[in-house]
């Protein structure tokens, strides 16, 4: 009864509202409009065209620590900065496609160098091919997992077989592609062990996956593996049964082109840049 | 730990801060409207609003990536030129702004659903103008749940993820906010990395719901209006 008397008395609430507008005509939101303008300052110190000599470089998740390692050398050398991203190939391709932001594009494959070549986003500089891999099957470093051949992976007892989305990025397509080379019976280890599969997005996530479960096994590349110790090899399929894993460098066309693009793509197909690339891991072509 | 920190909550920070600032406005007004006014396509405004709440943030980064494209409905061949949003801390801020606008329109609406309308009319017989209606009377009583609508969609502005990555990306030092860092130190079997950004992200949420808790629960300081202003 109270609560509807006070609803219906006009008077009460009325004051009330008054009062307190009121008091906001004595103090007005000063302190409300110090802050925005402060906020817009900071975007406006922030929003002002980016230099050029600043590079976007889009390069395949297996590819994070080295050339990371090689961009900071790049970066002391030459005073240019070179910012990084790094995910699977194919949705590095995806952004390229749609965005005018990335100078330099590193692929684990010639499938999504050459989606990009048709999209006409690629400056043409001949052959593209600067980097080989192979593939390695790997358990937890506290699996007691062996491995003879291939084929026991059929029979072996682990929960999920972790590869990079095997529709899309390279690292799972390359999988994908051995993995029904090697025949079980009537048909492959594919089709053996396709409703084991677990999806990762890119290359890394999967060797994090199979390094933070020991129910797992994974497929990543060898260098992969090289930057985790809680990871084992299991098995290394022999390098003639394998597909051919070929990693492309693009220079990649710009409405703004930095010259700084072109410096650091020839830096990457220099010699100090493939003796790094052999150090991490990874086959240079002759 | 391989992430610099600064620089995420920076970025964070930064984007949430600007899409806010671009969504109050319209947001408050819309929510004026929709809370005192009828008019043709009132429900069909008001749901259209609130749609990126209850769609997926990747439907919304979908939709986005489409318009934002080179050859886009926004892009190059429409407008003449490429807006070279896409990749960049700009579509970060309108990916979150989109986001967030659903929250900070409805809470603006229930904000002045509150205020008396009797009031309103009372100040227009008085001879205020519309606008000085709205300024003098509905804005400052509606402010404490204006100040929540404000911070609800700061708060959802910061720990925005699907529309940000899908139109953004995951660029440390461009585009990575403190969502995507740590979406991308789970996927980095980093975990030093992730609980660390965690603590932040809950820290930021903690101190901003806390806020509004505060404003929606506090009783308004009446005592010392009493002693000026007579009954």
């Amino acid at each position: 009864m109270n609560e509807l008397m006070k609803g219906a008395t006009p008077n009460r609430q009325g004051q009330k509202g008054f009062r307190s507008a009121r008091r906001f005509r004595r103090r007005p939101f000063q302190g409300c409009s110090a802050a925005l303008v402060a906020l817009f300052c900071w975007v406006a110190a922030c929003a002002g065209p980016e230099p050029r000599s600043v590079i976007l470089v889009a390069a395949a998740s297996s590819l994070k620590d080295v050339v990371s390692e090689l961009g900071e050398r790049f970066e002391r050398r030459t005073g240019a900065r070179v910012d990084f991203n790094f995910a699977g190939s194919n949705i590095l391709a995806q952004q390229i496609a749609v965005a005018d932001a990335v100078d330099v594009f590193l692929s684990a494959d010639r499938r999504w160098f050459d989606f990009l070549k048709t999209e006409g986003r690629i400056i043409d500089r001949g052959d593209a091919v600067f980097l080989s891999n192979r593939l390695v099957v790997i358990s937890h470093a506290d699996s007691k997992l062996t491995l003879a051949e291939p084929a026991g992976l059929a029979a072996a007892d682990f929960q999920h077989l972790v590869i990079a989305n095997p529709e899309a990025v390279p690292a799972g397509r390359y999988s994908k592609a051995w993995l029904e080379q090697v025949a079980v019976g009537a048909g492959s280890l594919w089709d053996v062990l396709a409703p084991k599969v677990a999806p990762a997005l890119d290359v890394r996530a999967a060797l994090a996956l199979v390094a933070s479960d020991p129910a797992m096994v994974g497929v990543v590349y060898a260098s992969d593996q090289l930057v985790s110790e809680r990871t084992r090899v299991i098995f290394e399929p022999a390098p003639s049964e394998q597909p051919a894993i070929e990693y492309c460098a693009a220079l990649i066309s710009r409405s703004q082109p930095s010259s700084v693009a072109l410096d650091f793509y020839t830096f990457l197909m220099g010699e100090e840049a493939r003796a790094a690339f052999r150090d991490h891991g990874f086959e240079v072509p002759e | 730990m391989n992430v610099d920190v600064l620089e995420i909550v920076e970025l964070t920070v930064r984007v949430a801060a600007v899409s806010t600032g671009i969504v109050i406005v319209p947001s408050t007004l819309l929510g004026y409207a929709l809370a005192r006014h009828d008019f043709p396509g009132k429900r069909l405004l008001s749901t259209m609003t609130t749609l990126p709440m209850v769609l997926p943030p990747t439907a919304v980064g979908f939709l986005l990536l489409q318009l934002l494209a080179s050859d886009g409905l926004l892009g190059r061949k429409l407008l003449g030129f490429d807006l070279a949003l896409l990749l960049t801390w700009k579509a970060a801020v309108i990916a979150a702004a989109v986001m967030s606008v659903p929250l900070v329109v409805r809470t603006a609406r229930v904000a002045f659903e509150g205020v008396d309308p009797r009031l309103e009319w009372m100040a227009r017989t008085l001879g205020y103008s519309r606008a000085a209606v709205f300024f003098r009377f509905s804005l400052p009583m509606a402010r404490r749940g204006l100040l929540a609508a404000v911070i609800l969609g700061f708060t959802r502005a910061l720990g925005e993820f699907g529309a940000t990555v899908t139109i953004a990306g995951n660029i440390p030092g461009r585009t990575q906010t403190l969502a995507s860092a740590i979406f991308q130190a789970q996927q980095d079997g980093d975990a030093s990395a992730g609980y660390a950004l965690m603590a932040i992200a809950a820290t930021l949420g903690f101190v901003a719901i806390f806020s509004v808790e505060y404003l929606s629960t506090r009783r308004p300081a009446r005592s010392r209006s009493k002693a000026g202003v007579s009954p």
